[in-house]
């Protein structure tokens, strides 16, 4: 009887699922995507009100199975907003060859219906179950774009990388379920927390499940397909795993973290240590030499991708607010940017990152915006990605983890240097070629609009946001 | 003099501050730091096609500078330094669960300083006419700017003082790099931006290593000023502090960034960088490594003199043999800006009073020196000292100002920085008699340069080709007889500058939190 009167603590997850549906009804009906795009962020918007409702409490959902505490919510607002903004960002793509399919915005739901399940899932099966729909729906939306081969080759990389992910993670959950035999995360992790640190099985675990994670992330040795998949995949698809497909990522790995194994002595800090500065360093560093727009945001990712790494790396001593906030700002910093520049790369029809001389004159908006979101991911002052890497810093140095913070910091200039070189290109240097102003329609304006100004506006409203990460953080922990 | 030494504190007269009893100056701080930002942002939306339009965004940008000066002027008059407390303090909430709050203050070490940054950021957007290219991208970096450098200057929390020490890196980053004037602005720029970057990122190290370490985790300055950190993690926070503030200075050998940057950056803007910007870390040795970390630095003051006598000689001798009239000024600011290494280190009220009112006066003389040495060369069309000379017959006016200007950097009685300099000497004698009689050789090393380039420069025979050479222009004159009619003032009334609350500032600074 509980399980099933608890059923309706689902109703953001049920908006989504039932958008998904109608989108997929509609979308055999007519060929234009626009109606189901609308309907889809009607969807969104249902959802993110029906959450609204359940701020206040924790709850437990189907025996356990789910649990809508602070942390879950913290990141399921970021992933609403940012699914609500690559939704409006594409009502304009309709008419031209990167139309999504009609059934875009359905699978694009189905996704983000993942990233929430697996945020709440509070058990090894629903986290897989959770996980595995967000990559089928990135898969999907992917190959969906229709653009070229490239998009489809992109669709494939993902989904290969994600399969050998889930199946390497899923390796692990077993192990864990094999040494302790409970699939729910926090017995896991009081069951081993009795085991000995040092035993190999649980090692087996611990490696496998950082493994299944690191193709997942793109951690440094496995970030290829994230550069790979980068460069083919259409703008929302991109935009979404930038955003949402990390960010979900994330909350997943640091609440199986924070469960399984911040309870032990498993000393796993220092290997998400120094998988954090190699990550880190190895992104910043290809950041510098790329001369191609879609890698350059690869490996920007990537870069970040190290730093929310560290604050996993520290999610003992208080790292899991810092992840709260960095996966907040990589959303908003990763949307804007990846838009701004694609869309401009889209309009020259190049992408050759030298091809951005001119662009503040062509398309002044898309240059400012795409200015400011790539100085927040770069970490500059006062922008919002500036926040976000402040407080993994200051959460490694809590958890004794100076040197990665002395790491992290001069990956900062290196970030930098490598954002600084785009920002010259685009304002200061001479444009090589002569063309027409790129238009730019006037949802992706409002949707890019609300991006700059979140990075802009960030550091005012940081007392809030930082007392809800922190509340987030705290129902994670016990 | 007397009353720099003494240390009475009773004096503190609040009911003397004008503004005392009103509400709205505790906004005078904020406008200071923000009004700049504000109108740049504004610009953006100004169109930059023809020359009125270009007109119209230099009028926009004066004016607020203008108006940013006069809160400076206004400020300053009504300035009382309360003692253990700041004036026109403002402390709003931020991030009170990280210990970070939203917190402005000035006292007697920050307010002259702030004064001089409002003053010369006037001057040098009045210097900018020549800029033609461009003009509201160059505006809005150069008002970014001073919100940087007002920002880090009225910074009461460390998050807050790093946020603006960020922001006054990038635009000085676009300015040398585009509208610099020599072929090699880019790579000056990249190197001016690595070195800054490095100093940033020490500072953040030092500051989350701090707050970090301390008994109550918080940023904000004066409470961490009472706080006692373990020794190991005070050393190193004030290792990581001296980098940062020794690469902004910069001290020897990290100056040779500083004066391609003088050398490349138009001439406003070497102007900013070598008188308020520079000035960034010599205040942030004063405030953070004297201040906060006494102990320490006692501890290292030998190795600390060296550094501070070796950015002395190192670089007036170099200017020697400089025939580069804009690298020439650039290497005798490094030479000065040594000598508040040294009032740093000797930690002696005296010599750190001198060190403030010496920040002032060589900020002053350094934009003047910087201002006319452009026009210098834009009439000669040539940079090298060598091939001007005689000048003193076509130029008079500028002849004057310039000898003016380089007389207070050499700190003759009468001018304003001869009574930083005498202070700071005086200062640091009691504490190193070896030392400072080393340091006093620099201070006749970069007389002799500078006299012996006033001889070059304007007397001697004049060269043919700059037979028709004319002489300042009114907009010239504007902004350099602002500037050296400043260094007078200070030079005939030292009060003017020289107050009792600056001391009561470096006194409160220096005693405070120690015991």
């Amino acid at each position: 009887m509980k399980t099933f009167g608890n059923l309706l603590v689902f109703s953001p997850e049920l908006w989504l699922l039932a958008g998904a549906i109608v989108v997929f009804l509609l979308g055999r009906a007519q060929e234009d995507a626009r109606p189901g795009v609308l309907l889809a962020l009607l969807a969104v918007v249902g959802a993110f009100f029906a959450l609204a409702t359940q701020l206040r409490s924790t709850l437990l959902i189907l025996d356990g199975a789910f649990v809508l505490d602070g942390y879950a919510k913290f990141f399921d607002v970021v992933f609403l907003a940012a699914t609500a903004l690559v939704l409006v960002m594409t009502l304009t793509s309709a008419g031209t060859n990167d139309a999504p399919g009609a059934s875009f915005p359905a699978f694009l739901l189905l996704a983000t219906l993942g990233a929430l399940l697996a945020t709440s899932a509070a058990e090894m099966v629903s986290l897989f179950v959770g996980l595995e729909l967000l990559s089928v729906g990135i898969v999907l939306i992917a190959v969906l774009g229709r653009r070229s081969v490239a998009s489809a080759q992109a669709g494939i990389i993902y989904l290969v990388s994600s399969l050998a992910g889930g199946a390497v993670l899923l390796y692990g959950l077993a192990v864990a379920y094999g040494l302790t035999g409970q699939t729910n995360l926090r017995a896991v992790g009081a069951a081993l927390s009795e085991r000995s640190p040092s035993e190999p099985a649980v090692l087996l675990a611990l490696v496998l499940l950082v493994a299944g994670f690191a193709l997942m992330l793109a951690f440094v040795p496995f970030h290829w397909w994230l550069a790979e998949s980068f460069a083919g995949a259409p703008l929302p698809a991109l935009a979404f795993v930038a955003s949402v497909g990390i960010g979900a990522a994330f909350a997943v790995f640091g609440r199986l973290m924070q469960s399984a194994f911040a309870p032990t002595s498993v000393g796993f800090a220092t290997v998400l240590a120094v998988l954090a500065a190699v990550t880190m360093t190895y992104g910043s560093l290809a950041a510098l030499s790329q001369t191609s727009i879609r890698r350059l945001l690869a490996y920007l990712t990537i870069a970040q991708v190290g730093y929310g790494l560290a604050a996993v790396a520290a999610i003992q001593r208080g790292g899991a607010n810092a992840l709260l906030l960095f996966v907040l700002t990589l959303a908003i910093g990763n949307l804007g940017a990846c838009w701004a520049l694609l869309a401009y790369s889209r309009g020259i029809d190049s992408d050759r990152l030298a091809d951005l001389t001119g662009m503040s004159r062509y398309a002044p908006t898309l240059a400012l915006i795409a200015a400011l979101s790539l100085a927040s991911i770069a970490g500059l002052p006062p922008l919002a990605g500036f926040f976000g890497k402040v407080f993994v810093l200051q959460a490694a140095v809590q958890a004794g983890l100076g040197w990665l913070a002395v790491v992290a910091v001069a990956n900062l200039m290196l970030l930098a240097f490598a954002v600084l070189r785009v920002m010259r290109m685009a304002y200061l240097d001479r444009a090589t070629f002569e063309i027409d102003p790129i238009p730019l329609g006037r949802p992706v304006a409002a949707g890019l609009g609300v991006t700059a100004a979140a990075v802009v506006a960030l550091a005012i409203f940081l007392g809030p946001l930082y007392a809800a990460a922190s509340a987030g953080a705290g129902t994670l922990g016990h | 003099m007397n009353a720099l030494i003494a240390v009475p504190l009773q004096s503190t007269t609040t009911t003397s501050q004008p503004f005392a009893n009103v509400e709205i100056p505790t906004l005078l701080l904020s406008g200071i730091v923000w009004v700049p930002t504000i109108v740049a942002l504004a610009l953006l939306l100004f169109p930059d096609r023809t020359d009125a339009h270009r007109a119209r965004l230099r009028s926009v940008a004066l004016t607020a500078v203008g108006l940013v000066a006069a809160l400076g002027v206004l400020m300053w008059y009504g300035f009382r330094d309360q003692g253990a407390t700041f004036a026109y303090e403002e402390k709003r909430n931020w991030m009170q669960a990280l210990g970070t709050s939203y917190h402005l203050g000035v006292d007697g070490v920050s307010m002259p300083v702030l004064l001089l940054s409002t003053i010369l950021f006037l001057t040098a957007v009045l210097a900018s006419y020549r800029v033609r290219d461009r003009v509201k991208e160059y505006f809005f970096f150069l008002l970014l700017l001073e919100t940087g450098v007002n920002g880090v200057l009225s910074s009461l929390d460390y998050l807050l003082f790093f946020l603006f020490w960020g922001m006054q890196l990038v635009p000085a980053f676009f300015l040398i790099g585009t509208w610099g004037g020599g072929p090699r602005r880019l790579q000056v720029a990249w190197k001016y931006l690595a070195f800054g970057l490095v100093s940033s990122g020490l500072l953040l190290l030092a500051i989350l290593v701090t707050a970090a370490r301390a008994p109550s985790h918080t940023f904000d300055i004066p409470t961490l000023h009472d706080a006692h950190l373990p020794v190991a993690v005070a050393t190193l926070a004030f290792f990581l502090f001296l980098g940062a503030f020794a690469l902004q200075l910069p001290v020897f050998p990290l100056h040779t960034g500083f004066v391609d940057a003088q050398s490349e950056a138009p001439a406003p803007v070497a102007a900013v960088l070598a008188g308020v910007v520079t000035k960034l870390g010599a205040y942030g040795l004063i405030r953070v490594n004297l201040g906060e970390f006494q102990d320490v630095l006692h501890k290292f003051r030998v190795p600390l003199l060296a550094l501070a006598l070796l950015t002395i000689i190192w670089p007036a001798v170099a200017a020697l043999r400089q025939d580069d009239l804009r690298r020439l000024i650039g290497y005798v600011v490094v030479s000065r800006l040594g000598f508040l290494v040294l009032a740093t280190v000797s930690a002696q009220p005296v010599a750190v009073n001198g060190g403030v009112v010496l920040m002032v006066a060589d900020g002053l003389s350094a934009g003047a020196l910087i201002y006319l040495a452009a026009s210098l060369i834009e009439r000669t069309n040539t940079r090298s000292v060598r091939a001007m000379g005689g000048l003193a017959s076509r130029m008079p006016r500028g002849a004057v100002l310039w000898i003016f200007a380089a007389l207070a950097s050499i700190g003759l009685p009468g001018l304003a920085g001869f009574v930083g300099q005498f202070l700071v000497f005086l200062g640091a004698y009691s504490a190193d008699r070896k030392a400072t009689t080393i340091a006093l050789l620099g201070v006749l090393l970069t007389a002799g340069v500078l006299v012996w380039t006033i001889q070059r420069l304007f007397f001697g025979p004049l060269p043919e080709s700059l037979g028709s050479v004319r002489d300042l222009g009114s907009l010239e004159l504007s902004y350099t007889i602002t500037l050296v009619s400043l260094i007078f003032l200070i030079g005939i009334i030292p009060g003017f500058m020289l107050l009792d609350n600056v001391n009561f500032g470096v006194l409160t600074l220096l005693t405070r939190g120690t015991g």
